[in-house]
């Protein structure tokens, strides 16, 4: 029977809430971390599988952010949260990044004190190149196009451990953190929603849905929150506490081609490729997206070539990225569950999402594409010339998404604006800590996982000491 | 959304495309995917899905579950054009397609 009372709660166990509670635990402190979704460590669940999408991803993939146009959006629900769905790439925020960020938001960032937790988090998580005769012919492709066009391109390390064939194994969080956190005796709860919480008598009460439909209450004096950019606000949301929660939501929209070229690319179970493209970051951002034959398929569709799928070995998908100032919010409706989200993209936003479409075709022709299939309701292009009339396609009829969402609680020095503290706690309430990608003070460029990790470990560093000295 | 709705649906839209499946592995998804989305979406989902089931009889004088798979699908391409249910038909198209191709691998 498991305990009510604990020093210390961690709701949700991705990266985010797993590196507090590994931390907090490992020092000996009594810490119970809750996780709405499943826990699949044990279960053969194919990467990229119709399975995984309906057991791991929240609301089974279909996720949306309304807008103009609509962006689709995928979130991890289960044990590791994001790090089990997610291609695993690892990324540390640019410097000049970083001070948009500390203007924007009044907050500064001790670099010392960073690239520490970062050196940290990349230990901890095995991040570590791919074996070079591993790197699939889709990615080396890209590197090519981008050589010849004289374009930035290079390999992003993963959190992956290869064995000596060259096998690799992602070091997500139920490989790693999960692990170390029960061995120091941590409480791991899973199946468990934490639909509202309330403060009595100093101490924060946490009423739990359980999967066998019975509502429990839990209690701590600490509450480390990590439910992501959208879940996290809507805990607030439901909670009742509502003042500067849920604005400035932020992610990177990506649009999609799909790459014929006329020698084969693909494989079955190629997995995701690992170059990008950085000559236009941190605007810009492009690279290969999963191209397993169902995906290809559904991209196809797109574009009326289904009949085409046969030859997907000679298929590969590609994404362009950007990086917008446009935001959005999340909101609960009245009569709904269900967090809803809006995200309009800017004048600039949409300028740069042409632009990165256009930028994406070029390098694609240049690695020895014959067509591209846009993730549209467009025809498909077989040259750069082809390729401009994509400006005459409504942004309305481009099909975008992102798994990169963020900035939705911000961290920041201005308590009137940003609901989060410079050190990661609530401006109203300094026992209850953001510890995911909602703290972001804006977009961090790239892939948010490893600066997420990095914040969240110096938060959970000042944490302790402070509580050792109020202890 | 019944199950008759939803096998006339993936009948039809495989047939669109020249495929053919295990239509109960598709169905079993696709209720699994109506399951867990949203509930606003799920609202909109359904509402439009009875919508289209009725409104069939404007244009073939029975229910869309009752007609021919031809007329199911010149069904589907009539409304498929149409606002809210471009949305609809995207939706269901995308789950069944993905089903299908992931069942051939």
């Amino acid at each position: 029977m498991l305990r009510k009372d604990f020093k210390i709660i961690v709701v949700g166990s991705g990266p985010g809430g797993c590196v507090p509670a590994v931390l907090l635990a490992e020092k000996g402190l009594d810490v119970l971390m809750i996780e709405e979704g499943s826990d699949f460590t044990e279960e053969n669940v194919s990467e990229f599988s119709t399975t995984e999408m309906n057991l791991k991803y929240r609301n089974a993939g279909l996720t949306a952010a309304i807008g103009n146009p609509v962006i689709n959006y995928a979130e991890g629900n289960c044990a590791g949260g994001g790090s089990e769905i997610n291609s695993g790439l690892f990324h540390e925020i640019p410097d000049s990044t970083l001070l948009g960020w500390e203007k924007k938001n009044s907050i500064f960032f001790n670099r010392g004190e960073l690239q520490n937790a970062y050196s940290q988090v990349r230990k901890d998580i095995n991040v570590s190149y791919m074996p070079q005769d591993k790197i699939p012919i889709a990615s080396s492709l890209l590197q090519d196009g981008s050589d010849s066009l004289g374009w930035k391109c290079s390999e992003v390390p993963r959190w992956f451990k290869y064995d000596s064939d060259g096998t690799g194994q992602k070091q997500s969080m139920s490989q790693t953190f999960i692990p170390r956190f029960k061995e120091a005796g941590g409480e791991f709860l899973v199946n468990a929603k934490v639909e509202t919480f309330q403060k009595i008598n100093k101490r924060h009460v946490l009423n739990v849905h359980l999967k066998n439909g019975m509502m429990e209450s839990f209690s701590c004096d600490y509450l480390f929150i990590s439910g992501g950019a959208i879940n996290t606000p809507a805990l607030f949301l439901r909670s009742g506490i509502k003042k500067n929660i849920g604005f400035g939501l932020n992610m990177h929209p990506s649009f999609k081609f799909t790459a014929l070229f006329d020698q084969e690319v693909n494989l079955p179970g190629m997995g995701v490729p690992v170059h990008q493209v950085k000559e236009f970051s941190p605007e810009i951002s492009m690279g290969c997206s999963i191209s397993s034959k169902p995906f290809l398929g559904l991209a196809l569709n797109d574009t009326n070539n289904l009949n085409l799928i046969n030859n997907w070995r000679n298929m590969a998908s590609y994404y362009s990225m950007i990086c917008p100032t446009g935001s959005g919010r999340v909101r609960l409706l009245p009569f709904f569950k269900s967090p809803f989200v809006t995200f309009f993209l800017s004048k600039e936003d949409k300028i740069n999402i042409y632009r990165s479409i256009i930028l994406l075709g070029k390098v694609l022709f240049e690695s020895g594409a014959i067509e591209l299939f846009p993730s549209s309701s467009a025809k498909s292009f077989s040259s750069v010339e082809e390729l401009m009339q994509i400006n005459n396609i409504p942004i309305s009829k481009l099909n975008l998404m992102t798994i990169h969402l963020f900035s939705s609680m911000q961290m920041g020095g201005n308590k009137n604006v940003h609901p989060v503290t410079p050190e990661g706690n609530l401006w109203s309430d300094s026992s209850i800590y953001i510890s995911d990608s909602s703290m972001l003070c804006d977009s961090p460029s790239v892939n948010p996982q490893g600066t997420i990790m990095a914040i969240a470990r110096m938060n959970a560093l000042n944490f302790l000491e402070r509580i050792g000295n109020e202890i | 959304m019944n199950q008759k709705f939803q096998i006339s649906l993936i009948e039809s839209i495989l047939s669109m495309h020249d495929m053919s499946s295990d239509i109960d592995k598709i169905q079993n998804f696709l209720e699994s995917q109506i399951k867990k989305m949203p509930d606003f979406m799920k609202a909109g989902i359904l509402f439009i899905g009875y919508s289209f089931n009725v409104l069939t009889i404007f244009v073939k004088f029975k229910f869309f579950t009752n007609l021919e798979l031809s007329s199911k699908i010149h069904s589907i391409l009539i409304f498929k054009s149409l606002p809210f249910f471009k949305i609809f038909f995207r939706f269901f198209e995308s789950i069944i397609i993905l089903k299908a191709l992931e069942l051939k691998c």
